[in-house]
């Protein structure tokens, strides 16, 4: 039983995991640019999300003030900052730490240090029973709707013509160019996608993680490791990566907690050792 | 004569210009963490100084305060830069604030040597009045962090019954000797601590070591602090534990800051801590709606603590004629101070400079719309050394991870 909770836990997490790496992964397809904003989106998304709802009432319009308004910041970024410096990448780099501590400080000044926790919505919450298995209806509700936000992205990129023309853009974006596809367009709607990922990301993960100052360097360092254990810019990648951090993040806590951050950063070094781009890296 | 007479006239005129010049100030240097993540925590502590300040028209001891405020980032190395200018540059009186224990630990050595007396406002370890207590420091606010460990573990054992209990603490400083004198007072009542865990400063999903604990146990006792303590109440609730195991601990999941995110997950929670919003004496009436007028919350520990070592610094001052030019005596007067009217209770020093105060018991609870910590139990006048001969309780080692060892763990 012990087990079953603790994968089912490290499920759950690799799931909200996933919905901040695959937008992280997709970013860094289509610019070539590892966006250390990205937890920005995650923080930002998580105020406004628990602002909205809790003054509606409606955790749907929280999830949609969050995904739409880190939607636009995605938009803004992309195409009026990093756009300009298009190939010049440490410049790009530069540019997203610029953001991280930008958003994180005006953060601080619109909704002070005071750390927030959303209230789970009534229908979500309590926990499923089963014999002696209990787990919360909330991740398994997580769970769920990032599975199928999963499914959804993979259908899109691999059986649909937008999907092959992002494809094209990532392998090589100036003969995309050339046969007709609109890369500047491509580029910003994917970094919009994945910035409203974290976005909803943070929505989520309020009720359970709360949000704070800080939030968002502690989300992006488990991005990062989700990316690079599976290997950047892979979907298949992104998606094991996160539920290997989940996964090893919850069993090495629970067997060594006093090696928790070994846990799955020592399993990470050696996979990079062995595949220094990652398990799915080219 | 006339001569004369004109000569007593001006040097009466000396002496009334000088009669009726202002007193010099007294020159405060506060040190608190004003950006960064405890940020809220510096500020709540400021307005709690800040309050008592405005109620004496800035004034201490009835001379005017000249009073610096500097930002410590939370950073021993800042805090220790911002002590050496304001003694250095700003030639402060007395250094107060405080809420690192690493800067704390840090400045130990500096203020003795400057003989820079130092009220610590918050900083809670253990050590800083105990084993290797500088001379120019006292602890007012806050108390050492095993202080309020003791009577609490003491009354899981006699008044909640508790047998049997596990603990989760912050893998930190606090964690540790904030859970080693409880197991130390708990054990000593009858009970036995079976399982002890420690979680990383700051993590994000406590659902790994909630899986680890025992469930043939009475209580949970959860130590942890900051923005995640939030996270842990929720979590702890989410897993369906809420239901079968009481949670209890340091007040500091409760903080009125806190209460204010909550719901349901933690009502009936019992904490312990030296304050309380809803403690129910005339001053910290007085207190807390000052405070609501002012700032438009409800105070914390933070804000008692600002408000009470301003209180104190200035009960201390009145007893040298508001001079400090003898630091040594300063710190005398401190040590023979009694005040009885701050809003947690009454206060004086131990003989190593720490706090003596009231420890209350206190049951999250509903009243209106709101949740408060009410008081249901009070310790009177409980010091650092608990019930202990305070040179035998020195001879142990400080509370760590593995001491008191856990002599029941897997049991």
């Amino acid at each position: 039983m012990f087990w079953i909770t603790l994968v089912a836990n490290g499920v759950a997490f690799g799931m909200l995991l996933f919905l901040i790496g695959s937008g992280l992964s997709l970013i860094f397809g289509v610019m070539r640019v590892v966006n250390l904003a990205h937890g920005s989106y995650y923080l930002i998304g998580a105020y406004l999300g628990t602002g909205v709802a809790a003054a509606t009432n409606s955790f749907l319009l929280g999830i949609a003030a969050g995904v739409v308004a880190t939607m636009l910041l995605g938009v803004v970024m992309q195409t009026a900052f990093l756009e300009r410096f298009g190939g010049q990448i440490l410049a790009q780099v530069l540019l997203t730490m610029g953001f991280l501590l930008l958003l994180a400080d005006l953060s601080l000044w619109v909704w002070g240090g005071t750390p927030q926790i959303l209230a789970i919505p009534d229908a979500l919450s309590g926990s499923v029973r089963a014999g002696g298995f209990v787990f919360p209806r909330y991740r398994l509700f997580i769970s769920l709707l990032s599975a199928l936000v999963a499914l959804a992205l993979y259908l899109v990129l691999e059986r649909t013509r937008l999907g092959a023309q992002v494809r094209a853009a990532v392998d090589d974006p100036e003969m995309a160019q050339g046969l007709g596809v609109n890369v500047p367009r491509l580029s910003t709607a994917m970094f919009a996608l994945g910035a409203a990922l974290a976005g909803l990301a943070g929505v989520l993960g309020s009720p359970i993680l709360g949000v704070f100052p800080g939030a968002d360097l502690e989300i992006l360092t488990l991005a990062l490791a989700v990316v690079i254990i599976g290997g950047l810019g892979s979907f298949p990648g992104t998606l094991v990566g996160s539920l290997f951090v989940g996964l090893a993040d919850n069993i090495g806590k629970a067997l060594f907690p006093e090696l928790s951050y070994i846990a799955f950063f020592a399993p990470m070094a050696l996979i990079l050792a062995v595949r220094p781009r990652g398990l799915f890296g080219r | 004569m006339r001569w004369a007479l004109l000569g007593l006239a001006l040097v009466a005129l000396i002496a009334g210009t000088v009669g009726a010049a202002p007193p010099s100030p007294v020159v405060v240097g506060f040190v608190a963490p004003l950006t960064g993540v405890f940020a809220p925590t510096g500020q709540d502590l400021l307005n709690g100084f800040n309050l008592y300040l405005a109620k004496t028209q800035q004034r201490l001891a009835n001379r005017p305060v000249r009073f610096i405020v500097e930002d410590d980032q939370f950073s021993p190395e800042v805090a220790l830069t911002k002590i050496r200018k304001l003694h250095e540059s700003d030639r402060v009186h007395l250094l107060t604030g405080i809420i690192n224990s690493a800067a704390a630990y840090a400045m130990r050595g500096y203020i003795d040597q400057q003989a820079i007396p130092t009220v610590i406002a918050v900083a809670g370890g253990d050590d800083l009045t105990q084993r290797g207590r500088a001379r120019f420091l006292v602890r007012i606010g806050w108390g050492a962090s095993s202080q309020f460990a003791h009577p609490f573990g003491d009354y899981a054992a006699r008044q909640l019954g508790y047998r049997r209990v596990a603990t989760l603490a912050d893998d930190f400083a606090f964690g540790h000797e904030w859970i080693g004198g409880f197991q130390r007072a708990f054990e000593e009542a009858g009970g036995r601590v079976v399982a002890k865990i420690w979680t990383p400063l700051g993590s994000a999903d406590f659902s790994p070591y909630l899986a680890r604990i025992p469930r043939d146990v009475d209580a949970v006792v959860g130590a942890v602090v900051g923005p995640v303590a939030l996270r842990f109440v929720r979590q702890y609730q989410e897993f369906g534990l809420r239901d079968r195991l009481p949670l209890i601990g340091p007040g500091h999941m409760t903080d009125e800051v806190n209460l204010l995110q909550m719901g349901p997950e933690a009502v009936g929670l019992v904490t312990t801590l030296h304050y309380s919003a809803a403690l129910e004496n005339q001053w910290n009436r007085t207190f807390v709606q000052e405070y609501r007028a002012r700032f438009n919350k409800i105070p914390n520990a933070y804000a008692d603590a600002g408000y009470s070592t301003a209180l104190w610094i200035d009960r201390a001052l009145q007893r040298v004629g508001g001079q400090v030019t003898d630091r040594a005596a300063f710190i005398r007067a401190m040590e023979g101070l009694v005040v009885a009217d701050t809003p947690r209770g009454p206060l004086r020093l131990d003989s190593h400079g720490n706090i003596v105060q009231n420890i209350y018991i206190r049951r999250v609870e509903r009243v209106g719309t709101a949740l408060q910590n009410s008081v249901i139990h009070t310790y009177p006048n409980v010091s650092q050394f608990w019930t202990y001969n305070a040179a035998e309780f020195l001879r142990n080692p400080v509370y760590s991870r593995d001491y008191p060892p856990c002599q029941f763990c897997g049991r």
